[in-house]
């Protein structure tokens, strides 16, 4: 062999014959004819068309006034509309009138102005464990019936669905410990609530609702639970990924630490990293902090969004 | 984008990465079996993606997240080193079209050289000398900065250097 001179571009040459690795031709082609069948079978459209039926409440609304003044005009309500309401709307419950409000119209519009995958994710996060909190408040004054709690629970359902999306484009970047920091905190707060909600929604009944798996809190508890339990998985694979090297951790560490409007976030991603990314029990309530506080104050004062959209 | 739009951008970006892909989790695996189904599996979802309309940096990146992590997945379920086999079957990496005598001597040697590396040093080398991807992309693939990535590169290359010479 020709000996190399002492420079990196040299060496580099040295190890550039693996280029020569190919797939073999009939495999290749094989996997072609796979992939294409495949595409046919999981076609594009179809997605499409599923994606226009679950759309957000919000861009369902816009669909169907099929206008674009209409749109403009409702927007300008949005924005005109005074801070009053939409802060009374934040603290509402099923049942109130301002309920609607709340999550068809201001968290919808939250999610959409929020450029980043992060921020979607967190303020799904957010939405999803607000949707527990509701459900806390209402069995504290006995008021969570069954469909109210498979409302919050169906809510729940479609923020995790959103969340998820949102990570995946996360992950798609690279960003597994963002991801990852995301999906724990939500189910670390989710299931603090819900045995909460199990156990002392009211402390009177509680022998009895124990032992009688039907009532609303128990059932819901249920079904968020079920739900959590994709975070769970997903959250597994995060931590494998993730904790496949020691540098890796590191690197999850900085990628938190590159985060300074969130130190709540590189807090817990750092304690994550450090444990090897056990679950853990200090979690504290990353994207409330941020999520909230950047919420658009905007709200319709003369408009009342129908309860659900499906 | 409609379905055979979609699906005729799909096969083109097969076609243009299908090998590097390959390439990229075959020395990983070095089973050219292993490294064919996770490349499929990783164009799989690659169209799962397209479809689900995930915003994306780069599809290359992509395809490479996705590959990267189904070979953590695959190495999870069955714990194994991984380029010792290889090498010692040089002829069976070169691919189809016979590469000649010299070639596979220089591809074997390579071989070694990257083999005397760590992991994640020898997935930085070969992600930046073989596939040509800037040490910014490697560092958004495993979650580091490109500074960690360029240090990583150049001790690296430190090493494959020495080896050289030794085996001159």
């Amino acid at each position: 062999m020709i000996k190399l001179p002492l420079f990196t571009r040299d060496a580099a040459e040295s190890i550039r014959p693996l280029k020569a690795i190919r797939l073999e031709e009939s495999s290749k082609e094989r996997m072609r004819a796979a992939l294409s069948a495949y595409a046919d079978l999981h076609a594009f459209e179809a997605v499409l068309s599923r994606a226009g039926a679950e759309a957000s409440p919000l861009s369902a609304f816009f669909s169907r006034t099929r206008s674009l003044y209409a749109g403009a005009l409702m927007l300008t309500l949005m924005v005109a509309g005074g801070t009053q309401a939409s802060i009374a709307a934040e603290g509402s419950v099923p049942g109130d009138i301002l309920y609607p409000l709340k999550v068809s119209i201001v968290e919808p519009v939250a999610l959409m102005l929020s450029l980043s995958p992060e921020r979607k994710a967190e303020l799904s996060a957010e939405f999803a464990s607000r949707r527990v909190e509701e459900a806390a408040t209402l069995a504290s004054s006995n008021k969570l019936d069954d469909s109210r709690a498979d409302e919050l629970a169906a809510r729940f359902d479609t923020h995790v669905d959103e969340l998820a999306k949102e990570t995946v484009a996360l992950e798609s970047r690279g960003e597994l410990g963002v991801s990852l920091a995301v999906r724990s905190d939500l189910s670390q707060k989710v299931s603090q609530r819900t045995e909460e909600i199990a156990n002392d929604g009211a402390p009177a009944a509680m022998m009895a609702k124990q032992a009688a798996a039907e009532e609303p809190e128990a059932r819901f508890s249920a079904r968020i639970a079920e739900k959590s339990k994709t975070l769970a998985t997903t959250r597994e694979r995060l931590d494998i990924a993730l904790a496949l090297d020691a540098s890796e951790a590191t690197a999850t560490a900085m990628t938190f630490s590159s985060m300074p409007a969130n130190p709540a976030v590189a807090g817990s991603g750092r304690f994550f990293a450090a444990l090897g990314l056990e679950r853990a029990t200090t979690s504290t309530s990353t994207a409330s902090t941020t999520a909230t506080s950047t919420l658009p104050q905007i709200l319709v004062p003369f408009f009342t969004a129908p309860s659900s959209n499906r | 984008m409609d379905q055979d739009e979609t699906k005729a951008y799909f096969l083109q970006i097969y076609d243009a990465y299908a090998d590097d892909i390959f390439r990229f989790c075959y020395l990983k695996v070095s089973s050219r079996e292993v490294a064919e189904d996770i490349s499929q599996e990783t164009f799989t979802r690659f169209w799962q993606a397209l479809r689900e309309g995930t915003v994306m940096r780069s599809d290359r990146a992509l395809l490479y997240t996705i590959a990267r992590n189904l070979v953590i997945d695959w190495y999870r379920k069955k714990k194994e080193s991984s380029l010792d086999v290889l090498t010692e079957d040089g002829r069976e990496f070169a691919g189809d079209g016979a590469p000649d005598v010299m070639r596979t001597a220089e591809m074997e040697e390579a071989l070694r050289a990257v083999q005397t590396l760590d992991e994640a040093s020898r997935e930085a080398v070969l992600l930046r000398f073989v596939e040509g991807l800037t040490p910014q992309e490697i560092g958004r693939l495993s979650g580091e900065s490109a500074n960690v990535i360029s240090v990583r590169l150049n001790r690296a290359m430190k090493k494959v250097r020495a080896f050289m010479h030794t085996h001159d």
